[in-house]
């Protein structure tokens, strides 16, 4: 099982691989053709990744939350089912460049790290932990989507770009990648103190991880209400999403150089 | 808006910036000598302004609560303020709209009608538009039928569901702050019982405690079978593990920490004994003060203490109890399998005795006979008791659901208007949106079954004549 796990893992990075190259052609050459072939590629690799992820599963016994490989492989994951729920709903395929580079991006991270199969340390062997990190893989892969909207919409200055699409639809995807996101988020945060509240009796206690996260959502509520009370739409939103994959990315990394409590999990 | 950008901004500062354990922060004195570690790893000027916007204890500081307070009241007033609007438009909607409506929304359509009468284009378009779960107002135009139709009306109020989880989960931290209690360091040797304090009458027994590790060293499972009482009667017992507590009537008892004990039986003068119980030895000391108050071993050592009598309210003997922490690497002052004793009489800031005393012997100190009798291990739990959890809870999923019913059912409205013609009908569908592609598809979608429904009509009609 665990070796299945690994072939699956190779055969997924290097399906992702084929379909970035594919994502870059058809969007920078505006080649419908690879543009299919871009999308039959990020659906076998889901699905393989899924597989390698469900095998070690299995093969360990406990969800795959046990150490960095899992986690990057996860998120990778996450990034790349709420991709091709956003591909599928709005048949836009330009955003597919830069969010299939970031999955691949986590899976080249991942493959760097040893693969092994370790056991659960008692403070993880909980299932809400399954939902929690569930949770943030969903919320981390919609804020990725929305950075990539907001990426577009910022390269695509006066709608000049021809091979980019339309700045509206490119801020209408960020929100809609959003509203997937943040309570994704919330839920992540909500989670993760119920667990407190179980293994330590507090469900807040200012942890510099969760903390980074509530920072996180707080940007997200940022950006909704100065879109909904503000009508702040376009340039200004896009870098609103910027700082917030920013904010991801610090409380992925964050116990590099945080610590805390969630430092034993290798997170 | 400015608020949340300052709360998330505020939030941030407490997450790069070093924040000063609570125990520090508390404690003026402490505080002020922890303030020398930012000082070396930001440096002057940095570490001074810092301080002076109280940015190393961000959570517990004034400018943040107040700044909390604040959100909670806007969050209240605007709540208040948008509810008159939201519920007009829920239950009253604009259901009547003027013609130029359906010449200049953002979304519109114009299908002509050749074969259908006006009455039956409009009802083809209400079955059509109830179909894909609209609810349907008929209204008349002068001689024009028309239709409002909506979708999913109630999921404005998600807003609100939203706002008040928001403002009752702040709410519910400050009663449980207010009204509940915590202990961290509440250690309990094997064997023994310790009061649970807090104005209960609860004290807490630990039966036994184990630790696993997992081959490759990782711990696996740490537990202790507790018993809990009330008043000297048993109320409760339960092997608790690090995510499975203790819970009676509310009050939590978490697996936390362990450490090693000693197990102590002291008689007096007489040979009775006075004293038979186990010492948590739950102080890590490092390098402190010797046998003699000279500067200590860098040895690493596991202390506790306990006391015996009372004169005057005053113990008359604290006994500390002090063994080395690390079985690898030899104390030079205490031999592995010995405890040592610093007996401190009242008022002394130096101990009156220092005894080695290995495991099973008894050594005369102080008028008392002192006796090692064995090695166990203590259970450190968390105590906590939070009467406002479930509100918490309750709240938390409040803020969730309301915000989920905003975003996944959000409101749509539709109108429609039928003008009789020589020829039939012609026939107008307006919606109006804030650019919603996927509305767009569907608005398009809606006008295509309409027209298509209208066909059949013709079809049938034709079929029959
Ligand atoms: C941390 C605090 C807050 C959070 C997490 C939060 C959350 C949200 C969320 C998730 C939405 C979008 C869904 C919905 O409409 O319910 C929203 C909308 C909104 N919020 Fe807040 N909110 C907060 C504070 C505030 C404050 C202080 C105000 C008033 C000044 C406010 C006023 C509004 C308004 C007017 C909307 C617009 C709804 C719309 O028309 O789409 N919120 N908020």
């Amino acid at each position: 099982m665990a070796a299945f796990s690994y072939f699956a893992f190779t055969a997924a990075f290097i399906t992702l691989g084929v379909a970035l190259l594919a994502y870059l052609w058809a969007t920078v050459g505006q080649q419908k053709r690879a543009a299919r072939v871009a999308t039959v590629f990020s659906y076998n690799s889901a699905a393989l990744l899924t597989a390698s992820l469900g095998s070690r599963w299995i093969a360990a016994g406990h969800a795959p939350y046990s150490n960095q490989f899992e986690f990057a492989t996860s998120f990778a994951w996450g990034t790349l089912a709420t991709y091709l729920y956003l591909e599928f709903k709005y048949r836009l395929k330009s955003l597919g460049a830069i969010t299939i580079a970031i999955a691949f991006g986590l899976l080249v991270y991942a493959s760097t790290l040893p693969a092994r199969i370790d056991p659960l340390i008692a403070a993880l062997q909980n299932n809400i932990l399954i939902l929690h990190v569930g949770s943030a893989v969903i919320s981390y892969g919609a804020f990725a989507c929305a950075f990539a909207a907001g990426l577009l919409y910022l390269l695509n200055r006066n709608d000049r770009v021809a091979w980019l699409p339309a700045r509206e639809v490119l801020d209408e995807i960020g929100y809609k990648a959003i509203i997937i996101g943040f309570p994704a988020q919330a839920m992540l945060l909500i989670l993760g103190a119920v667990w407190a509240y179980t293994a330590w009796g507090r469900y807040w206690g200012w942890d510099p991880k969760e903390t980074a996260a509530l920072v996180t959502w707080l940007i997200a509520a940022f950006y909704l209400h100065a879109r909904a009370q503000r009508g702040w739409h376009g340039t200004r939103s896009a870098v609103v999403l910027m700082v917030l994959f920013g904010a991801v990315v610090f409380t992925f990394s964050g116990n590099l150089f945080l610590g805390g409590l969630h430092a034993y999990s290798g997170l | 808006m400015l608020l949340i950008g300052l709360i998330a901004g505020g939030v941030f500062a407490g997450t790069v910036i070093m924040q000063a354990p609570a125990s520090v922060a508390a404690s003026p004195d402490n505080f002020a000598a922890w303030l020398a570690q930012p000082r070396g790893k930001y440096g002057e000027p940095w570490a001074a302004l810092f301080g002076a916007l109280d940015l190393y204890r961000v959570f517990s500081s004034l400018w943040f609560r107040a700044l909390l307070a604040v959100l909670t009241l806007s969050v209240v007033v605007c709540t208040v303020n948008r509810m008159p609007g939201i519920v007009a438009s829920v239950t009253r909607p604009t259901v009547r709209v003027p013609e130029r409506l359906f010449e200049r929304a953002p979304l519109r359509a114009e299908l002509s009608v050749a074969t259908a009468d006006a009455g039956q284009a409009h009802a083809v378009a209400s079955r059509v538009l109830r179909a894909n779960r609209f609810r349907v107002v008929p209204w008349q135009d002068g001689d024009a039928p028309a239709v409002f139709a909506d979708r999913n009306r109630f999921g404005k109020y998600g807003t609100f569901i939203n706002h008040i989880g928001i403002v009752s989960i702040l709410g519910a931290a400050v009663m449980g702050g207010a009204f509940g209690w915590r202990d961290d360091g509440f250690m309990v040797p094997e064997g023994s019982t310790r009061a649970v304090g807090h104005g209960t009458t609860l004290s807490l027994k630990s039966e036994s405690f184990d630790d696993e590790y997992w081959p490759q060293g990782m711990a696996k499972d740490f537990r202790s079978e507790v018993v809990l009482y009330d008043d000297g009667a048993e109320v409760a017992r339960k092997t608790i593990r690090v995510n499975d507590p203790l819970d009676y009537k509310g009050i939590r008892f978490h697996q936390a920490f362990f450490g090693p004990a000693a197990v102590m039986r002291v008689r007096d003068g007489e040979g009775k004994v006075v004293h038979e119980d186990g010492v948590a030895l739950g102080y890590e000391l490092k390098g402190g003060a010797g046998a003699d108050g000279t500067p200590g071993s860098p040895i690493s050592r596991n202390g506790g203490y306990f006391t015996l009598g009372r004169r005057n309210g005053l113990p008359t003997l604290a006994v500390w109890v002090v063994m080395p922490a690390n079985i690898r690497e030899a104390d030079p002052e205490i031999p592995a399998g010995s405890v040592r004793l610093e007996i401190f009489e009242p008022r002394q800031a130096r101990p009156s005795a220092i005894e080695t005393l290995p495991q099973g012997e008894t050594r005369e100190i102080l008028g008392h006979t002192f006796e090692f009798v064995r090695e166990r291990q203590f259970s450190g739990v968390q105590i906590s008791y939070n009467p406002a959890v479930n509100l918490i809870w309750l709240s938390c999923g409040l803020m969730v659901l309301g915000s989920m019913a905003v975003f996944y059912f959000p409101l749509r409205r539709v109108w429609v208007r039928v003008d009789p013609t020589p020829a039939g009908a012609r026939l107008r569908v307006a919606a109006v949106t804030n650019k919603d592609v996927l509305f767009a598809r569907e608005f398009e979608r809606l006008t295509l079954a309409i027209d298509r429904e209208l066909d059949q009509h013709r079809v049938n009609k034709d079929g029959a004549a």
